[in-house]
């Protein structure tokens, strides 16, 4: 109908960008809350994150691809009972044990029977009864679903999507305990080189084990196929995220000749009287957004509602006072490393069902770009991260409207970076807390 | 450090470089040796074949990447300040010495003061957004540098300097003073220069006023501004000068390499040359040296034994390994290891412990190290 626009651009593609920007944002805030929670945890700002995305994605992807051999599934399950069973012990080692003293109201000492034993057992380690049996019965289901994901063939995507958990969580665990420990006290420059280097390892391990190529999650994309492609390199697309396209029709074509499947349509809304074209919604971002943002509410909540992320956040606040009241500060700090292994696998995950898979040249420099989203939150406040991210994700599909891709991706989120920096360098949402000079 | 007993009895002595006869005699038999060395015949004699072309070739490529960790030495090392954006100065210098020499007919000293101005400049805006916080956030300012230069040189449309997509841009020879630079040997000479006279103005910096300002800095900021430093002037400099650094460096590399891309100034060029700073020593003289030859010596010699060697026996254990992939990432998970090493174990690096290793020498024969 009406053709309007807006500083030269029809208002249709203005208002697509927008949207595709908020989606992509939900993304981006998932990225963000990742390395808000590190910083608050460690202290340290995590240049490793991408690569800990491209990790994450590329596990997935090993799982989702490919038959896991018969060994592998087991010492996965095995694992993840070692994990969640730690994880279900953890909660009561949450600080160190209260001295055993002689408790009148069971009315038993060490040798009771079994039943007063476990209760005075809960009594030490300060476990309230019900909260544990509610923890058990999440890990419980949490163990079934992982040990059915990993043995059943039909479901693909539990299968991958158990398989990422616990090899992030690993990957996570084992960066926390070999690098970040013995740092503990360490000038802040050291630990930011520390996080460079972690990322040229994580860099260099993908690269030995799954090669230069782009790994292709085809959930959207080809979700009639059976055999899911075992991931050829994609030599057709450019290196940039592709979101918005003026021939879609034509990409969809290519992927119809080259997989041979069908390619799941857009998702579209009818705005042809409103806006003069219908709203296109890739699947990959809408899904990958309700993802990222559901994962965000519930990290967010599990920080604010449960005791170990109430321990956490004691943790991140002062080390020394949360040490002081017998809270294991290590264990809390291997713990958020984890937590923020399993955001990033997730984030990376969602890339990859993107147009460019989980790509060398794509995943690690999203982390780089959500840096500003950040800083414009303030690296303090987790709620402000979710701002950032949402405003970088839209003003990145706006400068693809009005000027072009790369400059979307390599200049306009540092651009906003230096201007929150020389306008408000504490963020503009921020505790002002920052040092100054 | 030196050892005791020894002391200075004038004023020259107190002032200069290079302050006992020990230190003369290591740099002229070094330099001299360096001046010597690409005289010898290819041959070699009782068959050994001291300097091949490859090896003129590292040299050359390792002392214009000395130059650049010398400005970042000066910038980390004795200020503290972390910058993740010192591939993105050079390749300012590097385009800027380029179109010069392609468009103009400046001399080429001339052309690499302008392009290590250039850089410098550049360096101090980038640095100038930053100067106010520290830390995490001037890692941020310093990383949008090197996005944002190489998507503007890219982006410039014309043939000024950006020949199209991904081709390189060639460079004519250098000309001193109407004697062209042809062959490796005189690139060596013209670099080694160039290292010499700028190690020389890194030492000069250190030793005064400017270098103090900036270790008081590095060591406690509050405390150098109480003592009537201007803190912001002094950390504007060192951003200043260290960009200068990358551009000479840049220039230099543009003229040997006789191409520029924009490729090969990545961020991951910025982390490698950051690690190398870190494993030679930060804030030591000699870390830029001992940093850049270790980092040579892997890169040449270790990852390719470590990649035959992997390629050999790792596919027998780990069966789902591709051979084709070990060579890929090998060099990254070298340098991350090792950088990773020296964080925990030694954050002094290499020159700290040459040090300790020359004190227990002194010492001897009631040295414990």
């Amino acid at each position: 109908m009406a053709e309007w626009e807006l500083f030269g651009q029809s208002f249709h593609l203005v208002v697509q960008a927008i949207i595709n920007g908020l989606l992509l944002g939900g993304l981006y805030a998932l990225i963000a809350l990742g390395i808000v929670v590190i910083n608050k945890a460690s202290g340290v700002f995590n240049f490793a994150h991408g690569w800990m995305m491209f990790a994450g994605g590329l596990i997935f992807w090993q799982f989702y691809a490919n038959e896991p051999s018969t060994s592998l599934v087991g010492i996965m399950i095995l694992v993840s009972t070692l994990l969640i069973g730690s994880a279900i012990l953890g909660l009561g080692f949450l600080r160190k044990p209260a001295p055993l003293v002689e408790d009148s109201t069971t009315g038993a000492s060490q040798n009771g029977d079994l039943f007063h034993r476990v209760l005075i057992f809960m009594k030490r380690r300060e476990l309230d009864p019900r909260r544990t049996a509610v923890a058990i019965a999440i890990g419980a289901a949490l163990w079934a679903v992982l040990v059915v994901g990993l043995l059943q063939d039909s479901s693909v995507i539990v299968r991958g999507a158990a398989g990422a958990f616990i090899g992030s969580i690993l990957i996570g665990l084992m960066i926390e305990r070999i690098t970040i420990r013995p740092l503990l006290g360490k000038p802040l420059l050291t630990a930011i080189l520390m996080t460079l280097a972690i990322g040229f390892v994580l860099q260099g391990f993908t690269q030995i084990i799954w090669g230069p190529n782009d790994r292709k999650i085809d959930v959207f994309t080809a979700e009639a196929a059976t055999s899911p492609s075992t991931g050829s390199s994609s030599s057709s697309s450019s290196y940039v995220v592709q979101i918005y396209t003026e021939d879609q029709g034509q990409r969809a074509q290519q992927t119809k000749d080259t997989v041979g499947t069908g390619t799941a349509p857009d998702y579209r809304i009818k705005t042809e009287e409103l806006l003069g074209k219908d709203l296109r919604l890739k699947r990959f971002l809408v899904w990958g957004f309700f993802i990222a943002i559901g994962t965000f509410v519930a990290f967010t909540l599990f920080f604010r509602y449960t005791t170990l992320g109430l321990a956490m956040r004691a943790t991140a606040e002062n080390q020394v006072l949360a040490e002081s009241v017998g809270l294991r500060v290590r264990l809390m700090l291997a713990v958020a490393w984890a937590i923020v292994a399993v955001m990033a696998a997730i984030a990376g995950i969602i890339q990859g069902t993107g147009g460019t898979g989980v790509a060398v040249l794509v995943v690690p420099i999203l982390a780089l770009r959500v840096f500003p989203a950040v800083l414009l939150g303030g690296l303090e406040s987790i709620t402000w991260a979710m701002v950032g991210g949402l405003v970088i994700g839209v003003v990145e599909q706006l400068t693809i409207v009005y000027l072009d891709t790369t400059a979307a991706q390599q200049m306009a989120p540092f651009v906003v970076l230096i201007i929150v920096l020389l306008i408000r360098p504490d963020g503009l949402f921020g505790q002002r807390r920052i040092d100054r000079v | 450090m030196r050892p005791s007993g020894v002391y200075d009895v004038n004023y020259v002595q107190a002032q200069s470089i290079l302050r006992t006869r020990v230190d003369w005699f290591w740099t002229v038999a070094i330099l001299g040796i360096l001046l010597l060395l690409p005289q010898y015949p290819m041959g070699g004699i009782l068959g050994i074949k001291l300097m091949s072309p490859q090896f003129l070739n590292l040299l050359t490529t390792s002392g214009i990447l000395l130059i650049s960790i010398t400005g970042l030495n000066l910038l980390l090392g004795y200020t503290g300040q972390i910058s993740l954006g010192q591939a993105a100065f050079m390749m300012v210098g590097a385009y800027t010495a380029a179109v010069i020499a392609r468009e103009t007919e400046v001399p080429f000293i001339l052309s690499i003061v302008i392009s290590a101005l250039m850089a410098g400049v550049i360096g101090l805006f980038f640095g100038l957004s930053s100067l106010r916080v520290k830390g995490f956030y001037l890692a941020m300012a310093t990383l949008a540098a090197q996005f944002i230069i190489p998507w503007a040189i890219n982006t410039y449309e014309g043939d000024w300097f950006n020949l199209g997509k991904g081709n390189p841009l060639p460079v004519p020879r250098a000309d001193i003073l109407g004697y062209e630079i042809t062959s490796n040997r005189q690139e060596y000479y013209l670099v080694l220069a160039f290292v010499v006279i700028t190690a020389i103005a890194a030492r000069n910096l250190i030793r005064s006023r400017v270098g103090r300002a900036w270790i008081s800095i590095r060591d406690n900021d509050l405390a150098a501004e109480q003592l009537g430093i201007n803190v912001f002037r002094y950390k504007a400099l060192a951003f200043f000068i260290s960009a200068v650094y990358a551009g000479i460096a840049g220039g230099l590399d543009a003229h040997v390499s006789r191409s520029v891309t924009s490729d090969s100034f990545s961020l991951e060029f910025s982390i490698e040359q950051l690690a190398m700073l870190v494993i030679g020593g930060a804030g030591f003289p000699l870390g830029p040296f001992f940093g850049v030859a270790f980092f040579k010596f892997i890169d040449r010699y270790v990852v390719d034994w470590l990649n035959e060697f992997s390629q050999d026996v790792l596919p027998d254990i780990l069966t789902f390994l591709n051979p084709d992939y070990i060579p890929v990432g090998m060099p990254h998970l070298l340098l991350g290891i090792l950088l990773a090493a020296f964080l925990i174990y030694e954050p002094r690096g290499i020159a700290f412990r040459w040090m300790i290793l020359q004190a227990a020498w002194r010492l001897r024969p009631f040295s414990k190290a």
